[in-house]
């Protein structure tokens, strides 16, 4: 009697696939004690968070938004000054981010939702660098290139943490809730039209779907979970600069982290992050300056010319293989 | 239940459409027929909503049209199929009928069913899985069939679905049309098979440089002299 194996891409092997990721990752700070590797681990769950509310806007939608840095920053500033000048702690500080952040990203959808290709991509570039054209100069709100530093005081109430864990916990709740976002996106209604507009927007239209609608509510949907990101990185890292926020490099590097881990899928900018971080940090470290970001930009190369349709495709083709593999063996074996 | 009322398009330089004025009567199977470039198709985009008129308009159930797009127009009971096939060409056929049942309030599960239900009745079940760009085009022409029926329509538009086709093909598409019809579907065919359009259909329009030269029923509009030399070059047999 041949045992039937859950696959890997039937919905009960999904669940499954997902429930022991989970534990694994729930694991990591009991394995790893090196502060190093922790610190990396926090940084890439966070960029896998920020890839993927991207993902939301660009991949499903096929905007590709070079602006996202934008919202990051949003939600950065909003919770480090609410706490700073109101007192009000990052937990609530996030999700008013997260709002504004929407706010906006619902109104830049607004105005692009025509655009297509290059000029969408300038539009969304254009608004990236006002943001943070807005950031520096506006020192009386942001104190402008000095940035601000969010003082240790009041633990974990605030979201400040004394111990790393913590703060892998934090991230590791940051990404469950972008990914279960975007999972529910996807199978849900929007996911569909934003799929429809994005292969045929003619078509779409001529079968219901409501373009401003969707592309809007996709962009204010993107926008705030990049601004949630944008407030666990604040309090992560307690300090924050326009360099390190709303800087244009940053909006090349979210779409860079999912492109290289594929667009368009769930888990693509996961494993973007997961590979793209990583990687700039170790050469960082060993490396070091400008052969750093020579053996980095040739690396990506790499990577993107491998796989054209990010790592994510690769790893599911390895996958089939692997699968074809044991039930040629499983055959033999009967 | 379809009244286009003197509609012109203009596009730089040239008059796609010239004044054409024509209703569709609930239950109807209206043919419209004409030469290439008679702006059949642009008729079809300004019914639909992708494309305005320079002038005259189009009402539906009595309501004007004007001021919807494409998306309310449907919701409101147009359904259309382009000449040129646009299939969602990375999703499945599945997923392609599913986006058509979504957008008339069906939840995904309930959509996904109406959607395997469209293809049975379409013949496409095979193809439930296959992703909609690697289809041969009779099939990617049947999909575009498919995923505007899924959406629910009361009056459907469909733009030369049966070139291409083996007669057999054709005689099915044809019972499918008249079915559907008895249904209650209402329907207007733009064909260059003659032959299949004079066996469905109630009525036929002739469009030809943008104006509609001729209506009436099917028997009449072969007879007249002037299609004759438009269109059909030479008379043909009854069909
Ligand atoms: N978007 C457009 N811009 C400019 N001209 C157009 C456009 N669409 C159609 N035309 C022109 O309008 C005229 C009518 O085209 P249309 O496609 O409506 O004809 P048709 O009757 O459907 O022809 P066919 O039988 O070949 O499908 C043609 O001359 C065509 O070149
Ligand atoms: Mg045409």
């Amino acid at each position: 009697m041949p045992i039937k194996s859950a696959s890997l891409t039937s919905p009960s092997g999904q669940r499954i696939a997902f429930a022991v990721a989970l534990v694994l990752l729930l694991c990591v700070p009991l394995v790893i004690r090196d502060i190093y590797w922790l610190d990396l681990g926090i940084t890439v769950l966070i960029w896998a968070s920020l890839a993927t509310a991207w993902n939301i806007s660009a991949g499903f939608a096929g905007g590709l938004s070079l602006g996202h840095a934008a919202f990051f920053g949003v939600g950065a500033y909003t919770s480090s000054l609410l706490f700073l000048r109101l007192g009000i702690t990052p937990w609530i500080g996030v999700f008013v981010g997260a709002l504004l952040a929407g706010a906006l990203g619902a109104l830049l959808g607004v105005i692009t939702f025509r655009l297509k290709g290059p000029f969408f991509v300038l539009a969304t570039l254009a608004f990236g660098i006002v943001v943070h054209i807005v950031n520096v100069n506006w020192r009386d709100l942001t104190r402008g290139a000095a940035g601000l530093l969010l003082p240790f005081r009041g633990g974990p109430q605030n979201m400040l943490f004394p111990n790393l864990w913590a703060y892998w916990y934090t991230g590791l709740g940051l990404l469950v809730l972008t990914v279960g976002i975007s999972i529910a996106i996807e199978r849900s209604r929007l996911g569909y039209y934003l799929v429809a507009l994005r292969e045929d927007e003619d078509a779409a239209r001529s079968l219901g779907v409501r373009v401003v609608r969707s592309k809007v509510v996709a962009a204010a949907l993107s926008a705030a979970l990049a601004a949630c990101a944008g407030a666990v990185y604040a309090t992560f890292i307690q300090y924050i600069d326009p360099d390190s926020t709303t800087q244009f490099e940053l909006s090349v590097q979210i779409a860079l982290v999912a492109i290289v881990g594929g667009m368009g899928t769930t888990l693509g900018p996961v494993l973007g992050a997961a590979i793209v971080i990583p990687l700039g940090e170790i050469l960082r470290a060993r490396v070091g300056g400008g052969p750093a970001l020579v053996v980095y930009g040739f690396l990506l190369m790499v990577i993107v010319l491998a796989a054209p349709n990010g790592a994510i495709a690769g790893v599911r083709l390895i996958g089939r293989r692997l699968r074809r593999l044991m039930d040629s063996g499983r055959k033999a074996d009967a | 239940m379809l009244e286009v009322r003197a509609v012109t398009v203009d596009f730089v330089g040239l008059r796609a459409v010239d004044h054409a004025s024509f209703t569709v009567e609930k239950g109807q199977i209206v043919g419209l027929i004409g030469p290439n470039g008679a702006g059949k198709t642009t008729l079809f985009n300004v019914v639909s909503g992708l494309v305005r008129p320079s002038s005259g308009s189009v009402m539906f159930e009595g309501k004007d049209l004007s001021h919807l797009g494409p998306a309310d127009r449907n919701r409101m009971g147009i359904g259309r199929t382009f000449q040129v096939v646009k299939p969602f060409g990375g999703l499945t056929v599945l997923d392609n009928v599913m986006v058509g049942a979504l957008t008339r309030g069906q939840g995904p599960a309930e959509a996904r069913e109406t959607a395997r239900v469209t293809l049975k009745r379409l013949g496409l079940e095979r193809f439930t899985d296959t992703v909609a760009h690697s289809l041969p085009l009779a099939l990617r022409k049947r999909l575009e069939v498919a995923r505007a029926l899924a959406t629910g329509p009361k009056l459907m538009l469909l733009d030369e679905i049966m070139g291409g086709l083996n007669p057999t093909e054709v005689n099915e598409t044809l019972s499918l049309v008249q079915e559907l019809n008895a249904e209650g579907l209402t329907f207007l065919v733009i064909e260059h098979n003659m032959n299949a359009i004079m066996r469905i259909a109630e009525k036929v329009l002739v469009l030809n440089q943008g104006a509609v030269l001729i209506e009436g029923p099917p028997a009449v509009v072969t007879r007249d002299a002037q299609v004759i030399s438009v269109y059909l070059g030479e008379p043909i047999e009854s069909a």
